[in-house]
């Protein structure tokens, strides 16, 4: 795994959902330990594709469901 | 309660044309009132984009087979918005378990075409961004060039053919539960189209079916609809002037009567939705079965349940609901994943398959779906009469409430144009001692005097100006 696409999530993540970076680990699910309703979701998809210049399909982004899902998904377009 | 009498209310009005009549456009009240008292069988219009219903009525899309051509030309036909619902329009096709993809798109095109021969006035359709053939279904609504598109169920944000959408004229308008969606699409919109929504629906807690909110925001004081709609506006008006355009808000979940409209429409909504009743219509496009479901509900039969997709519904619970809460399996076969994210094995059915049987009349292999009013609905009655019924009520309640207003501002007006009279009396009896000091040469009494007549005359002035204010409100109210 990319620890640099991890770390520019992160940033974004504490960022967007205004919780602290400690908090956002791999494991974390979006919506049960980040608080995060379907809106936060799409706010913060929307953020990572300007940053990172990639297009998320929206059926993939309600597949993700912990940040390693989103991490994962993020390195294998990247390649 | 005193009723309002048209004929007194001109007369007191007529009073005061010959003092105030200067400085007040009295005679344009009174002809104003006039003519509203010609007009008051009117109901306001909505403007949906570059469309006009004359009836501020949308009724609201029911999937599965619930609102389909028939009741949608039926409710256009009576000046509201039709709507007919896209998602599971294909297990009305044959060949639904061959193609599910291909039977939707053929169903669908044809019901568009159907209600386009039966109605000249305008069709809506209702298109679930979170279904898998989202696009293909809006790509036919497109080449039909329906009238206004609505979409629910998800954010209808990315992949929108906005400018192809804009050059059929055809109007588009997200559903939405809160200001903070309404306000995520419309930023995002303007960022990626340079263009925003028609408005939106806003779809309340006490709605049927799906619903766009968690179990426990249902009862909370800043979830129910007149608050949402006030939040919404607000959200609106900000875009109406960014944009210089006209939104429409079109506010829907548990408005049943005429005066549930007005009510709806005063608390700052354009138009309300409807749906539940609707089902109850000769011209409902469901089994007569289903209907009868409605009429012979009780109020305690109504219900949330967890449906597959993952949101909270509202339906009239039966037995088959509570067999699935216990776990107990209904067989389905799931043709094509309509919707990737349904969890239908651990709900232990299909709900297409459930609401397409109770769409068909077996209601107990499925159920339906309702709003939190249903169990109110005792007979089932062609769309023109429910529309008659719903246009009486509002009249009713609008001619109540603008009595009422008109009535408490008469009597003010009333006591007003009393003292005026006093004062000018006062006025005149200052003037006259001022007159008579003056020939006196008394330096002192005539001050004195100078002062009462200035005090006076500054009095009538005062309850001129409030005269005034009181007439023109006056106006207002018989201009609404």
């Amino acid at each position: 795994m990319d620890n640099k696409t991890f770390d520019q999530v992160k940033q974004l993540i504490a960022e967007k959902m205004e919780v602290e970076p400690s908090k956002v680990t791999l494991d974390a699910s979006f919506r049960k330990d980040l608080g995060a309703d379907s809106l936060d979701t799409y706010e913060l998809i929307y953020a990572i594709e300007e940053e990172m210049g990639i297009t998320i399909p929206d059926e993939k982004a309600n597949e993700f469901e912990t940040v390693r899902d989103a991490v994962e998904y993020l390195d294998s377009q990247l390649d | 309660m005193k009723t309002f009498n048209f004929d007194n209310m001109v007369i007191s009005l007529k009073q005061f044309t010959k003092t105030v009549e200067k400085s007040i456009p009295v005679k344009e009240i009174i002809k104003q009132i006039e003519f509203n008292n010609i007009n008051k069988k009117k109901l306001p219009q909505l403007k949906i984009g570059n469309h006009i219903a004359s009836l501020p009525i949308v009724q609201g899309g029911m999937g599965v087979g619930i609102s389909l051509s028939s009741l949608a030309s039926a409710v256009a036909n009576e000046g509201g918005v039709g709507v007919i619902a896209a998602n599971g329009i294909g297990l009305l096709d044959n060949d639904y378990y061959k193609d599910g993809d291909a039977a939707s798109v053929r169903a669908f095109r044809k019901e568009i075409q159907i209600a386009r021969k039966k109605t000249k006035g305008i069709i809506g359709v209702n298109i679930m961004v979170a279904i898998d053939n989202f696009k293909k279904m809006l790509d036919v609504a497109i080449e039909e060039a329906v009238d206004v598109v609505f979409m629910g169920a998800g954010l209808p944000i990315k992949n929108i053919p906005v400018k192809k959408m804009r050059e059929k004229n055809i109007a588009i308008v997200p559903i939405v539960s809160s200001a903070r969606a309404t306000n995520l699409i419309f930023k995002m919109w303007s960022k990626i189209y340079n263009d925003i929504p028609d408005g939106v629906v806003l779809e309340g807690p006490l709605a049927g079916g799906h619903l766009g909110y968690e179990k426990d925001q249902l009862d909370k004081k800043e979830y129910q609809l007149n608050h949402l709609v006030k939040e919404i506006k607000i959200t609106l008006d900000g875009y109406k002037k960014e944009f210089k355009r006209e939104l429409a808000l079109i506010a829907g979940g548990g408005v049943y009567t005429g005066r549930d409209i007005y009510e709806t429409l005063n608390s700052g909504a354009d138009a309300v939705q409807m749906a539940t009743r609707f089902v109850a219509t000769d011209e409902c496009d469901a089994d007569i079965r289903f209907k009868e479901a409605y009429v012979n509900c009780k109020k305690s039969d109504i219900g949330l349940i967890k449906s597959p997709v993952g949101m909270v519904g509202r339906a009239i619970r039966n037995d088959f609901i509570r067999k699935s809460e216990e776990g107990i399996k209904h067989n389905f076969n799931c043709s094509w994943k309509c919707l990737s994210t349904c969890k239908a094995n651990e709900a232990n059915y299909c709900i297409s398959v459930a609401l397409n049987n109770a769409r068909k009349g077996q209601i107990d292999k499925g159920f339906v779906f309702a709003g939190s009013s249903a169990y109110r609905i005792k007979e089932i009655v062609s769309v023109k009469a429910l529309v008659s019924e719903l246009k009486k009520g509002y009249l009713k309640a609008k001619n109540v409430e603008v009595n009422k207003s008109l009535n408490q501002l008469l009597s003010k007006i009333q006591s007003l144009y009393d003292s005026y009279q006093d004062r000018l009396k006062i006025e005149y009896r200052c003037k006259k001692a001022y007159e008579k000091a003056l020939v006196s040469f008394n330096d002192v009494a005539i001050e004195e005097v100078r002062k009462q007549y200035k005090k006076a005359k500054a009095n009538v002035i005062n309850t001129q100006l409030l005269l005034e204010e009181k007439l023109l409100l006056t106006w207002k109210i018989a201009l609404s």
